[in-house]
Order: C-alpha cells, then structure tokens, then sequence
C-alpha cells in the first residue's frame, strides 16, 4: 500500500526533472545565441570604426584600459563604442555558466534535495565572489 | 603588421580550426587557440589565456546545451566537484599573478603535453556492476544514462574523495592558465570514479564551463580580456566547435586525437622552449 502511494510521487518528480533539464538546456543555448549577437554586433561597429588601426597585442597593459571594471564597460557599451559591447557581450557569457548553477538550485529544490541545494548554492558563492570581488 | 580587420579574419579562421578539431576530438579548443596566439601571431601570453578562457565558455556552455538534453549529464557528481575546481579556479587565477609571464610559458607546454597523451591513450571503458561505494551512495552520486538500446542503464561510481582532490588540480590549472583541463576532469572522472565514458565526458563538459566562469572574473579585472581579440577567438571556435559537432558521426576519433595530439605535442615544444629562452 506505501508502495502505491509513492507511485505519483515518482512520476511527479521525473516530470519536474525532466522539466528542468529542458529548462536548463534552453538557458544555454538562449544565452550562447544573444552573447554572440551582442558581441557580434559590437565587433561590427568596432571593425566599422577601427578596422584598419593596427593594434599591438605584444605588449601587456591591462591595466590600463577601460575594459577591465564595471563601470567602464557600461559606460563604453552605452556610448555605443564597439569594444565596449564586446565586453559587455563577454561578461554577459560569463554570467551563463553561473545562472546554470542557480538553476540547479532551483532543481535540487524541486526535488526536495537540501543536500545539493547547499553544494550549488556553495558554487554559486564561489562563482559570485569571483564576479564581485574583481569588479570594484 | 595587421590591421584589426585582418587579425580578424586570421584568428577568426585558426580559432574556428581549432574549435572544429577541439570539438570533433574531444580535446578542446582552448588549448591550441593559446599556441596559435602566443607562437603563430606574437600575442602576449596574458591576452592569449583570456581570450582563451572567455571562448572555452561559449563552447562549454553550447556542447552543454546539447548534452543535457539527452541525459548524459550527472548533475549532482557535476556540483559536488564544481566545489573543488571553482576554488581551485581561484587559486589558481592567483597563482597566475604570482608566476611570470616566461614560467607560464613552460608550464603551460608542459600541462599540454600532459593533456594531449592522456587523452590518447587507450583508456578502459569502466565496469558497469561496481559494488556500491559508500560515500558516493550517501551523496547520491550513481544514476543512469539512456543506453544505445534505448534502455536507462544504472552506473555506480566510487573515489569520491580522490576525484575531488584532482579537480581541485584541474580547476587550478583552468585558473592559471585559462584552459578547460577536460583531460583531466575526464580522467578523474571515468578512471577514477568510475563514470562510464558518454556520462563523463557531458558532466565535464559542463564542469569546464562553471571553472572556468570562476575565474574569468578575475581576468577581466586585470586587463587579460581584451574585447577586440577576445571576439574572433570567442565566435570562431563556437563556430567551428558547432560544425565539428555535426560532422562528429563521421569522423575516425582516433584517428584525428593521434594526429591532433601530434601538432599540439609540437607546439608544446614550442611554447617550452620559447618560454625556457625568456626565463
């Protein structure tokens, strides 16, 4: 008679996986296809504009662009200049992999799984620290 | 000297090569996308890895989208041992600070060589019936996977604290030098743990790409991440990664990892003694 109830149980939660790992699969390829359109079209602007400057990727200077904090990506990609959108485009990428994660919390949590809702949620941290803590 | 259109078209075309090959192998594109750079095209080693890094997400995340869907991928062995490579990414992103440009060099030659025989070597396809390990039992860890048959086959898997400690390994050097160690996660995840071959080769697919988020961050603050090179190698390999995935069906694996891991073995060469000659 246990046996019986547990039935629509199993099902519901094969459903809901399922659910989820269609949920999941479309995420990535809808973040994968509007990344690469956003950094597709700011390399069209920027090629427009700067396509026959010639750069020099010998020398290190990270330092100094303004491509490597928060603000100045906004701000660039706001002023429609083709590297900034780039940037924002990548950073935008970046952010795919740790939406991923949440939702797997999210799935974990439909499963009633508190154990690996804590270990995503111990990722995500990781992933949000990494994020925040360089974007000062 | 090139001019940003032609640097375009150039990288553009060696990063979809490399995505293609990368993808139809197994191997990954990130690694021959650093060499091509760094060795080909005079790039300095820091922007090769960023641009590197941000790429093997685009790739990641795509392959991923496609394997999920299947029900390849072992989502809770894949967020226990992102644990250890998202901190080992960390690590070694500070590592990567701490080490000069001449060292990284070697060292990256060096892990590529490592990567390239691991990956070509015969590797025994693990024993379905494994007795049940008990920490992996507690942790949820066994599942199935749709069989050729079209039946949900149940695997077991074990060295659970093992295959941490390496992906801790494999997410350091994913930090230090923007690669996707999937060699290494593969190993630690099929000969180690035990993970039949389709299930661990999606669940580090998808690994690569959360280790390597972990420390994109991180590059893009110091400048590693430079937009106008970072956007053909990132559109390039997708391409090429997406074309390779077609053509997949076709190919002789083996073949193209023998022939693949012959050119990376040269240029690992390459990169250590460039490297050797800058120390």
């Amino acid at each position: 008679m246990v046996g019986k109830h547990c039935e629509p149980m199993k099902i519901v939660k094969k459903v809901s996986e399922k659910k989820a790992e269609e949920i999941m699969s479309n995420v990535l390829r809808w973040g994968i296809f509007i990344t690469s359109a956003i950094v597709l079209m700011g390399s069209i602007i920027f090629l427009y504009h700067q396509g026959f400057e010639i750069p020099d990727y010998g020398h290190f200077v990270g330092h100094e662009t303004p491509f490597n904090n928060l603000r100045g990506i906004f701000s660039e990609a706001l002023a429609f200049n083709g590297l900034g959108i780039i940037q924002l485009g990548l950073l935008l990428l970046i952010c795919v992999p740790i939406f991923r994660v949440a939702v797997s919390i999210y799935t974990f949590a439909m499963q009633r799984d508190g154990t690996y809702v804590a270990v995503s949620f111990i990722v995500l941290v990781v992933l949000v620290y990494s994020l925040v803590s360089s974007n000062v | 000297m090139m001019n940003n259109i032609e640097y375009t078209i150039v990288i553009g075309f060696g990063s979809a090569l490399a995505g293609f090959f990368g993808s139809l192998t197994g191997l990954g594109g990130g690694a021959f996308v650093v060499p091509l750079l760094t060795l080909v095209l005079g790039v300095d080693i820091k922007y090769a890895i960023g641009a590197s890094l941000v790429s093997i997400i685009a790739t990641s995340s795509g392959a991923a989208a496609a394997y999920v869907k299947e029900g390849f991928t072992n989502l809770r062995i894949a967020m226990f041992l992102c644990i250890a490579t998202t901190i080992g990414a960390l690590f070694g992103a500070f590592l990567a600070l701490k080490i000069q440009t001449a060292a990284l060099s070697i060292i990256f030659g060096t892990v590529l060589i490592v990567s390239a025989y691991l990956s070509i070597r015969k590797q025994k396809e693990p024993a379905l019936d494994e007795k049940k390990d008990h920490l992996a039992t507690r942790l949820k860890m066994h599942g199935t996977y749709p069989s050729s048959k079209g039946v949900k086959q149940p695997y077991h898997i074990s060295h659970v604290p093992m295959g941490f400690a390496l992906m801790g390994l494999a997410g350091t050097l994913s930090g230090l030098l923007g690669i996707g160690s999937g060699a290494v996660k593969v190993l630690a995840l099929d000969q180690v743990m035990h993970v039949p071959f389709k299930v661990s080769t999606s669940t580090s697919n998808l690994m690569i790409g959360v280790t390597a988020a972990a420390s994109a961050g991180l590059y893009i603050t110091r400048g590693y991440v430079d937009p106008a090179l970072s956007m053909p190698v990132m559109l390039g390999v997708l391409i090429g990664a997406f074309c390779g995935a077609k053509v997949m069906a076709h190919a002789n694996t083996m073949l193209l990892r023998r022939l693949f891991g012959a050119v990376v073995f040269f240029l690992s060469l390459e990169m250590i003694y460039n490297g050797w000659q800058a120390l």
